[in-house]
């Protein structure tokens, strides 16, 4: 299976949050953080949100 | 069955692929849903879900302090507090209850984390990095 690359997608944004049309992977929609991002897209369909960072590398998982 | 691949994000020195899901949260309390699915790392390590207590104030939750809260640490054994709600997770053709510890110190490019209580305990789960999928069953 082809891994969804994103590495360009993001390539123009360092922080906020995106929202990226499902079909294309293309970002449609940016803001600072996710209460804005939710009320910028505005339940259109066909599309998911995450935050961006230009690097997602390092994380450490958590324990209780 | 289900199939998702990998999501390769920016990295250094090189990309990360990770194993993101897209989800959905409704608080039932409040009716309030996030509007469009939101990535969510898929984490066998973690022993329970967690979300970024701002997706959670979204939600509508009322966050106070009376005592629920419960302390984790990280693998690091850095210490921090998590408050427990209970949201309903949607995701691949399931909709069920699930507790979720909300908290404002995850990493911010990981809001929400499916951890063994919540999300293993419900999918069967296939990890195959060379493949570039995981399986859900």
């Amino acid at each position: 299976m082809k891994a969804i690359n994103l590495t360009k997608t993001l390539l123009k944004y360092k922080t906020g949050w995106v929202a990226i049309d499902e079909t294309k992977m293309k970002v449609i929609a940016h803001a600072k953080d996710f209460n804005l991002i939710s009320k910028k897209i505005n339940n259109k369909q066909g599309i998911f949100i995450m935050p961006v960072s230009d690097n997602y590398f390092g994380f450490i998982t958590l324990l209780i | 069955m289900i199939v998702i691949p990998y999501t390769i994000l920016p990295g250094k020195p090189k990309p990360v692929h990770l194993p993101f899901a897209r989800i959905k949260l409704n608080y039932k309390k409040t009716h309030k849903m996030t509007p469009v699915p939101v990535t969510a790392l898929i984490d066998s390590g973690a022993d329970v879900c967690f979300c970024n207590d701002m997706i959670g104030t979204w939600l509508g939750i009322k966050f106070k302090k009376d005592g629920s809260e419960k302390q984790f640490r990280t693998a690091n054994k850095t210490k921090f507090n998590a408050i427990p709600f209970t949201v309903t997770l949607i995701a691949y053709g399931k909709t069920y209850d699930c507790k979720f510890y909300f908290t404002d110190v995850l990493p911010r490019h990981t809001p929400i984390i499916l951890g063994q209580v919540g999300f293993f305990d419900h999918f069967k789960i296939t990890f195959d990095y060379s493949k570039n999928e995981i399986t859900l069953i």
